[in-house]
């Protein structure tokens, strides 16, 4: 069977643009976990490293 | 399309195949003119071979195609060589080597396969894995037409990346927490509440203000510490008298530098200046006049004109003295007035120190243990060199009243008025510090009285603990700015998880509505396929259709067979399996999109079919997949070409199917022209150029023994009329026929056969099994044979 590949059918239904980008990242999921998260995280759409540099942004 | 699969080397039981080698494309047409012929794949492609031909090993090098996988088994008797498989695509060559698999993925997911594994994933006899657990979660038998399980891996895969992703968040914002946790604890005057925000941070954390806050701490807590003192010793503070201001001893309005100078300066010759200013018009005639009365030549007063008697004149000179005298008097007076007040005036500078109230220092350092007073009571600083110019001072005027008509001068003057207004300003200072200290004593006891100053001190614990956690912000800044923004980004993060579900959500009302349609279709389509191919198929057909999006039960998609009432799942045989899955499979055809992309390969789609259904599932089969790219059909069954050629479909029927053929045993792949002959004629020719052949190598070995192997099938079947699946099956029948003249030869055609299959031309010439002199010598007796 020809199956669809659905999160591209989301994608195509979906007006949010950020749904969009996440799925153009998800892809068609065949990559690790891991990699899936560093990706996303290279992609600035989550961070687990806090930006602490005061001296130079916010003094 | 695929045009060749111009080579496979030690895959299953290939050991050797090469297209060009074994597949002539010189031969002659019907008239025996010379033809050359590009063999390659067509539209339709039937590849005949018996059981263990290849056939099954060809379906797995497309899988490998298809899933651009290297799951491609090698020859079990050369596990240590490299494998190879070239294929022509097109105009591309696509090579798969050892290392590298595949060299180009054009071919994944073109194929879809109708096989054994496709039969046995989709309608189970009640064994698999799958229909137990469904058996166990419905109660009841039932053939899967449909698990949507790519769609359920789908799913999983992206519940697996969702809560992969939430627990790293949680993980994340948990180990954020402990660390600023860690911060709070060895500190027992700030708590985390303590801390309000980012921006509160960024607000307190100018490390230029640490300073700042901490002398302001340092004074609060003194006060802090003075209030405590008060609370304790309030009844001292209520006997606190006030301090008492300097009563100053010195007038400094009538400090007049002149003046002071006129003091100094006063002498005789100042008195009568005054006189002679006033009769300054008549100086030469009252200096003649005094001249001529000293000098008593006169008769007559010189100013009056009278008559001088004897001793007048001394009478004349008095009364003119006594007018000098009366004023020169007054002067002296004045100025010996003035310098015992300017003598006083130095006296009470020289002991000012003694007019400051002796208690007050005391007193005052006795408030500052309770009281914050931000001034110090003034010392008097007076140096020595001050006094000693206020006593010099001293002496000098004492000299001028001594000699009062003297001419002194003080050069300190200048120094004295200084001196003078330090003091008084000192006196003025210190006056309204004790002004200022009084007040402060006045409030603080009234304060102290009315309870006021509790409410100072839990402003001053409130001041103080901001001032320690300002501090500690400056101290830890980048610490709790990191824990801040940490709060941020795992807010952001949860907008994300937030988006992942609202994809997660979009997936599955997708798969439910792709679920709801396929349900739709394709119970249909397939009803109707079982139909078509076995009419008398008795049992029942219930669909049913679960599919529970929010649990892990798998999806239930499928057929429940029952005849009269009753499961006959178990009871189904391989034809009735096989009947169901391929229904099925032409109802997935129906619904395949770019079917002029795909390419179709049936293994063995009829085997186990009556005569029948084989003829008329073979024309279904070409009728279903004339959309498509192209389609390969492997069987066993040496009837489906000729099924195949009688198709009823005119379209199909000129689309001009190739007849290939897969040689038992010989792990080839032969075209078959309608005219075998020719190519057996070619295979003779090459025969007796064999002399010609120089090496004799490994591959010239399996190559003509593949080609022997051909032109003895090809002889005895085509030229003795047999079409049977086994060539011992049709030597068997020549044996008991009236053919004398094959009579003769079979056990010389049985003993060249056997060599093709036992000496190790069948696949691979073994090691020692044979040499390239064996075979020229078999090749040899064959063209003696003169079939």
């Amino acid at each position: 069977m020809d199956k669809e590949n659905l999160l591209q059918k989301v994608k195509e239904e979906s007006e949010d643009q950020e749904i969009k980008d996440i799925i153009d990242v998800l892809g068609d999921m065949s990559l690790l976990n891991e990699d899936l998260l560093k990706s996303f995280e290279e992609k600035k759409f989550i961070s687990f490293e806090p930006a602490v540099d005061y001296d130079q942004e916010d003094k | 399309m695929i045009k060749k699969i111009s080579r496979i080397k030690n895959i299953g039981s290939f050991w050797l195949f090469d297209w060009d080698k074994i597949n002539p494309d010189n031969c002659r047409d019907r008239r025996g003119n010379p033809k050359r012929i590009q063999h390659e794949f067509k539209k339709y492609n039937i590849l005949f071979g018996e059981n263990g031909s290849g056939k099954t090993m060809l379906v797995s090098i497309f899988k490998s195609l298809n899933n651009n996988s290297k799951a491609l088994n090698k020859h079990w008797d050369k596990e240590n060589e490299d494998r190879e498989v070239q294929i022509e695509f097109n105009a591309s060559t696509i090579a798969f080597k050892e290392n590298s698999g595949w060299d180009q993925p054009i071919l994944r997911n073109r194929f879809i396969f109708f096989d054994r594994d496709f039969i046995n994933d989709y309608v189970h006899s009640g064994v698999a894995g799958r229909v137990t657990k469904h058996e166990q979660n419905t109660g009841k038998m039932i053939v899967y037409l449909g698990d949507f399980y790519d769609y359920q891996e789908q799913l999983k895969r992206f519940t697996l990346f969702r809560d992969y992703f939430s627990k790293a968040n949680a993980a994340f914002k948990k180990s954020e927490e402990q660390k600023y946790d860690l911060l709070f604890s060895n500190i027992i005057e700030i708590s985390k509440g303590d801390i309000e925000d980012e921006q509160s941070i960024l607000e307190t954390v100018n490390v230029e203000n640490r300073e700042e806050y901490e002398e302001s701490l340092e004074n609060k807590e003194e006060q802090l510490r003075k209030l405590e003192n008060a609370f304790k010793g309030q009844k001292k503070i209520e006997n606190l008298s006030s301090l008492e201001p300097i009563k100053s001893p010195i007038i400094y309005n009538w400090f007049n530098l002149s003046l002071v100078k006129s003091l100094f300066g006063f002498t005789i010759r100042d008195a009568a200046t005054g006189i002679v200013e006033k009769i300054q018009n008549k100086k030469d005639f009252i200096q003649k006049g005094t001249k001529l009365v000293e000098d008593q030549l006169l008769d007559n007063c010189p100013f009056c004109e009278q008559k001088i008697r004897n001793g007048d004149y001394l009478e004349i000179i008095e009364q003119y003295q006594k007018i000098f005298d009366k004023e020169f008097k007054n002067k002296q007076q004045r100025t010996e007035k003035g310098l015992e007040e300017y003598k006083t005036f130095l006296t009470n500078i020289s002991n000012v120190s003694l007019s400051i109230p002796g208690d007050n220092q005391r007193k005052f350092t006795e408030m500052n243990r309770y009281l914050t007073i931000e001034k110090e009571l003034p010392v008097l600083a007076f140096n020595q060199e001050e006094q000693n110019i206020i006593r010099e001072e001293i002496d000098i005027v004492q000299d001028k009243e001594k000699r009062i008509l003297s001419y002194l001068e003080s050069e300190n003057i200048e120094r004295i008025k200084q001196i003078a207004e330090k003091l008084l300003k000192f006196i003025d200072n210190y006056n309204c510090v004790v002004q200022e200290t009084n007040k402060i004593l006045g409030q603080y006891k009234r304060d102290l009285r009315k309870g006021k100053k509790q409410e100072e001190k839990e402003k001053l614990l409130q001041e103080i603990k901001q001032l320690k956690v300002n501090l500690f912000v400056i101290d830890r800044q980048k610490e709790l700015l990191r824990y801040f923004r940490s709060v941020k980004c795992y807010e952001k993060n949860q907008g994300f998880s937030s988006n992942l579900d609202e994809i997660f959500d979009a997936l599955r009302k997708d798969i439910n509505c792709q679920f709801k349609e396929f349900t739709k279709l394709y119970f249909e389509e397939t009803r109707r396929y079982i139909e078509e191919i076995s009419p008398v198929l008795r049992f029942e057909m219930k669909s049913k259709a679960q599919y529970h999006l929010r649990t892990t039960t798998p999806v239930v998609c499928g057929f429940e067979l029952q005849y009269k009432g009753k499961d006959r799942l178990t009871e189904l045989s391989e034809g009735e399996r096989q009947v169901i899955a391929l229904a099925f499979f032409f109802a997935l055809l129906d619904k395949e999109k770019n079917k002029s992309e795909k390419i179709v390969i049936f293994d063995d789609p009829i085997t186990s079919f009556d005569a029948g259904k084989r003829r008329s599932t073979a024309e279904l089969i070409q009728n279903k997949t004339y959309s498509f790219l192209q389609t390969f059909i492997f069987t066993c069954d040496p009837l489906f070409k000729r099924y195949c050629t009688k198709v009823k479909n005119s379209q199909v029927r000129n689309a001009k199917n190739q007849y290939y053929i897969l040689r038992s045993g010989s792990s080839s792949v032969h075209y078959v022209s309608k005219n075998r002959a020719t190519i057996c004629a070619s295979f003779k020719t090459d025969f007796r150029n064999v002399r010609n052949v120089p090496a004799g190598t490994d591959e010239d070995i399996v190559v003509y023994g593949q080609k022997l192997r051909f032109c003895i099938e090809t002889d005895v079947k085509e030229k003795l009329g047999y079409d049977e699946d086994s060539l011992n099956s049709v030597l068997n029948k020549v044996q008991k026929t009236d053919f004398d003249r094959f009579r003769s030869v079979i056990d010389k055609i049985r003993d060249i056969y056997s060599y093709c299959n036992t000496g190790g031309l069948a696949h691979y010439p073994r090691d020692g099994a044979t040499s390239w002199g064996e075979l020229t010598y078999y090749i040899k007796r064959y063209l003696v044979l003169n079939l």
